[in-house]
């Protein structure tokens, strides 16, 4: 499984991470920009990540933002909702509503933070990616 | 074919021409007959070739004649031909198969036979009209068929086709496409667009109507938490207790209808927070206890001595299960007993897993109905609603609500001897231990006692608190045995339970013997008595008894009734209530507006800031706020969102403007909302608003609301008003943040200690510069970043488990999203001093130490 975690806070990022490596190769991009410029680049080269966790609120290019980036570029790729890398919005818990309204197209699940991993495994389940 | 005959004759006949007239021996006119020869070979051949085209063509014509022939006769379409005038000529199959007609029968029918009723009168008016002077009508029509009547809705196509040469009309031709299916698809169609606005009209009349109920229901919370907090005797007590919680259990079920619809639309988020268990299960009895005692039902309720009680889940979602099963248990058992029990069911990795049945001697559940139980009642039959809906939304709701806890539900039952409901639910343990035992222990510990009660069950219950507590508990099932325990040699009884139910405690002679008894070994008499007979206790008490417990048996309440009673003062009724101890109520002494169109609610609210020594004023609406906030400068307001004239909303956004004065712009303002959505909520923050809590007013929220909002110097915690309050803990006591919880952290990463200390170490290197940060954006008066960076830090905090980092960081969100950087800034300090405290925190974990280890070996 490749995943790219895309969260400002190092923290965050730090668990993510060093869970995520446990299932495969785990990339992590600091803002939406870098994420969607690190997809860009990955496709070009013709690899696709199978999990992106992306947070909502951050500098520079937020969640939404990016995440409809990518999104596009996998359009233009030819991905077909099937293809298409399985999206999870980290999120706190007052923005659960935001991802009902705002991700409900794009995205495939939310976790709320602070982060389980848990919960998190089993979603990656559910996607069958492990 | 014909061609190469014509062609055989044509040579046939020159060849007998020449042989005629050769043989003609005239000499001197030897031309002329080989002149005619010549033209009649080329007139012949002339005429064989057109023969031969003129075969050709009507080869072809004929052929395509056919062809389109078959098509018209296998078309699955109506298509018929008439005369101008309208008369039928030719229908084909398929026509005469949807019409019902025989092919010979068509001859003489007019085109507007095809018609039903109501298309004849179209076809004589506009259709005929269309054709006379357009050649050409569509639409959509009724047809009949002559045998079975049937309507048959068609897409018809009628045109005139033309005398090629003379341009007149030389037939009516229609085509006419069976529309049935699609007819069908429309109506379905319609139907379900029917069905989803009426769904919608249902959401929004459950909304409505909740918010209608709320509001009157918060008058009767309200009033119910004052006079609780004024001086009541024990039974008054009692009963204004019940009010309450039979308050809440209609709040709960207009929840529940809320929830009912948030579940079909799978936006069901469960709430965790710290609650005591018995409490949960205490309230759910009580508030059913009336009923269950008025049909001589005996309700009881025990739990698993040693089983966590102190638990991290959605109490109230607990408290809605139980109240649905218990209350179709009481609802349904004319005699015999109701039994709540709560067990353990499985220790889990990161919590436990608790069962609990509900147990009734009631009609019990058909078999035939069983496994539709739990179906939701849209499903079931008319009967099974009405029957077995219990309190109106039914077992559907518990089903999912005990799903999204993790556990399972079912019923086992026998009809006409009782059922029994039970589900599993899935807890965190709070990392706390109650410490009410390890107290009742070191009171009660090896005390001797009795309990006298004809009900096995009671006994149980009794014998199995008491036990808990380190006691030797004794049992009698009736006065004769009771007399003969208290008779019996050994260290006397420290006290005895006696339930009113023993018929011969009103005899006299045993009334003696009970206080004889009691004055000479002390001990101490307490009466069980049921919650109905209260109004029946001052007949009752006498003798010796020193005091009386109501059933159900609460728990919370049992010890301290039963110290009262061994320190040998009588259950008092006009004194001091035994039950309660003194405790403390904050004042304050500030200034607070309360904006809220609901006399009730404005009143319950006003009483209330009163008793914690706050001046209140209220006004009715958002306009009438900002124009007191222009005359009185309020240290804080109160502000309901939905008001006529203007909303809370609306006048959040003009105090936060200046429109009350730039000096009031930055007063906190706490929203009161009706409705507890997460959406709601986010409004009122991203309005401006500093704060939310839901109606009803409880003197708790407004005191915690107080504390956290007010100016400090406006806070009096010192000077208290002593009152008497209920001693019982809240089912949801408020936990103050610790600096850092190992259990809660472990339980998120699955127990791996190794992301734990990685995710910490990094934590530990980014706070510092985090804070760093958060200085020079205060310095810099940068509300925006500053408001990101503390979520920022807020949820760091909350990742490594350092709850009260997590819960500054979230104070210096809030206060920053108000535009408050001053007081975000204030908070700043106390970030700083959370740091080493949090760090000692992690020093006393062991888990942590073996980093330490590690780092200093390597």
């Amino acid at each position: 499984m490749k995943t790219l975690v895309v969260e400002d806070d190092s923290t965050n990022r730090l668990l993510l991470q060093s869970f995520l490596s446990k299932y495969g190769i785990c990339h992590v991009a600091k803002n939406g920009k870098e994420a969607v410029d690190i997809c860009r680049k990955s496709m070009k080269s013709g690899e696709y990540y199978d999990l992106v966790c992306m947070d909502i609120l951050m500098p520079k290019m937020d969640g939404k933002e990016a995440l409809a980036a990518i999104r596009g570029l996998e359009d233009n790729a030819g991905c077909t909702s099937d293809t298409r890398c399985k999206v999870i919005m980290t999120t706190g818990v007052t923005d659960v509503k935001t991802v009902f309204e705002s991700f409900n197209e794009c995205c495939d699940a939310y976790l709320t933070k602070p982060i389980d991993t848990g919960k998190l495994l089993e979603q990656i389940k559910v996607f069958r990616l492990v | 074919m014909a061609g190469d005959v014509a062609n055989c004759l044509a040579i046939l006949y020159l060849m007998g021409l020449a042989r005629t007239l050769t043989p003609s021996g005239s000499t001197d006119a030897p031309y002329l007959p080989v002149g005619v020869l010549i033209f009649s070979a080329i007139l012949v051949l002339a005429l064989t070739y057109f023969i031969s085209r003129l075969y050709k063509v009507l080869d072809r014509q004929a052929t395509k004649l056919h062809e389109l022939e078959s098509v018209v006769e296998n078309s699955s379409h109506l298509i018929a031909i008439a005369s101008p005038d309208g008369r039928l000529a030719y229908v084909n199959p398929s026509g005469l198969r949807l019409l019902g007609l025989e092919s010979d029968s068509v001859l003489g029918m007019n085109l507007s036979d095809l018609y039903a009723e109501a298309g004849r009168d179209l076809f004589r008016t506009s259709i005929w009209t269309a054709i006379q002077e357009e050649g050409r009508w569509q639409g959509e029509v009724e047809f009949r068929n002559v045998v079975t009547g049937a309507l048959i809705p068609v897409w018809q196509t009628l045109y005139c086709v033309k005398d090629r040469t003379s341009g007149k009309t030389a037939v009516l031709a229609t085509i006419s496409r069976d529309i049935t299916d699609r007819k069908l698809a429309d109506a379905e169609r319609r139907a379900k667009e029917l069905a989803e606005t009426a769904s919608d009209t249902k959401t929004r009349f459950l909304a409505t109507i909740s918010h209608e109920i709320r509001t009157p229901l918060n008058g009767v919370l309200g009033m119910s938490d004052l006079l609780l907090e004024s001086e009541l005797n024990q039974e008054q007590l009692r009963c204004t207790e019940i009010i309450q919680s039979s308050a809440k259990a209609i709040l709960n079920q207009v929840n529940n209808i809320l929830d009912f619809s948030k579940i079909e639309q799978h936006k069901l988020e469960l709430d965790h927070s710290p609650f005591e268990l018995c409490g949960v299960v205490q309230d759910v009895v009580e508030a059913l206890a009336v009923n269950a005692y008025g049909k001589a039902v005996d309700f009881t309720w025990d739990i698993e001595p040693g089983i966590p009680t102190l638990l991290v889940g959605d109490s109230v979602r607990l408290g809605q299960i139980l109240l649905n099963l218990a209350g179709n248990a009481v609802k349904f058992t004319e005699r015999g007993e109701v039994f709540v029990s709560v067990m353990r069911d499985q220790e889990l990795a990161e919590g436990v897993k608790l069962r609990f049945s509900v147990m009734d001697t009631g009609l019990g559940v058909p078999a035939d109905r069983i496994d539709r139980i739990f179906l939701p009642f849209v499903q079931a039959d008319g009967t099974t609603t009405k029957k077995f809906g219990g309190t109106g939304l039914g077992l559907a709701i518990c089903k999912q609500l005990v799903e999204h806890m993790g556990g399972e539900i079912g019923v086992t039952s026998e009809p006409g001897r009782g059922s029994t409901f039970w589900f599993t639910a899935a807890f965190r343990k709070q990392s706390v231990t109650d410490p009410s035992i390890a107290r009742h222990k070191q009171k009660f510990g090896d005390a001797r006692v009795l309990v006298v009660d004809r009900q096995d069950r009671n006994r149980d219950v009794l014998r199995n608190i008491f036990s808990a507590w380190g006691c030797r508990c004794e049992e009698a099932a009736n006065d004769t045995l009771a007399l003969k325990a208290l008779r019996s040699g050994g260290d006397p009884f420290r006290f005895v339970m006696w339930d009113s139910g023993i018929p011969s405690m009103y005899d006299p002679e045993i009334a003696d013997q009970i206080k004889q008894h009691s004055e000479k070994h002390r001990t101490a008499f307490l009466l069980m008595v049921h919650l109905n007979q209260s109004r029946n206790i001052e007949k009752m008490l006498g003798g010796g008894f020193q005091g009386y417990v109501l059933k159900p048996i609460d728990r919370l309440h049992l010890a301290d009734a039963i110290s009262v009673a061994m320190e040998g003062r009588r259950s008092p009724h006009a004194e001091a209530p035994p039950m309660r101890s003194l405790a403390k109520i904050p004042q304050f002494s500030a200034r607070v507006l309360i904006a809220e169109d609901q006399p009730t609610n404005r009143e319950v609210a006003v009483s209330m800031l009163n008793k914690v020594g706050v001046r209140a004023d209220s006004a009715e609406n958002g306009a009438e706020a900002v124009l007191a906030l222009q005359r009185t400068p309020y240290d804080m307001v109160l502000m309901d969102c939905e008001m006529p004239e203007m909303d809370g909303f609306e006048a959040t956004r003009r105090i936060r403007r200046g429109d009350a004065g730039i000096e009031n712009s930055k007063v906190p303002i706490v929203a009161v909302t009706a409705h507890a959505t997460q959406e709601t909520r986010d409004k009122c923050l991203a309005t401006g608003m500093n704060d939310y809590f839901s109606k009803p007013f409880e003197m708790s929220t407004v005191i915690k609301v107080l504390s956290v909002w007010l100016p400090s110097s406006k806070k009096q915690t010192d000077k208290v008003v002593t009152t008497v309050a209920a001693e019982k803990p809240s089912a949801s006591p408020p936990v103050p943040p610790v600096a850092f919880d190992p259990e809660g952290l472990l339980n998120r990463l699955m127990g791996d200690k190794d992301i734990a200390r990685a995710v910490i170490g990094g934590f530990l290197e980014d706070l510092p510069l985090k804070i760093e940060e958060l200085k020079s954006l205060f310095a810099s008066s940068d509300a925006v970043a500053a408001r990101r960076e503390a979520h920022s830090l807020k949820g760091a905090a909350a990742t490594v488990a350092a709850e009260a980092l997590r819960a500054i960081g979230l104070a210096m969100e809030q206060a920053a999203a108000a535009g408050e950087l001053d007081k975000a800034a204030a908070l700043l300090p106390q970030l700083e001093e959370q740091f080493p405290i949090f760090v000692s925190a992690l020093q006393s974990c062991e888990w942590m130490q073996m980093e330490k280890a590690k780092g200093v070996t390597a």
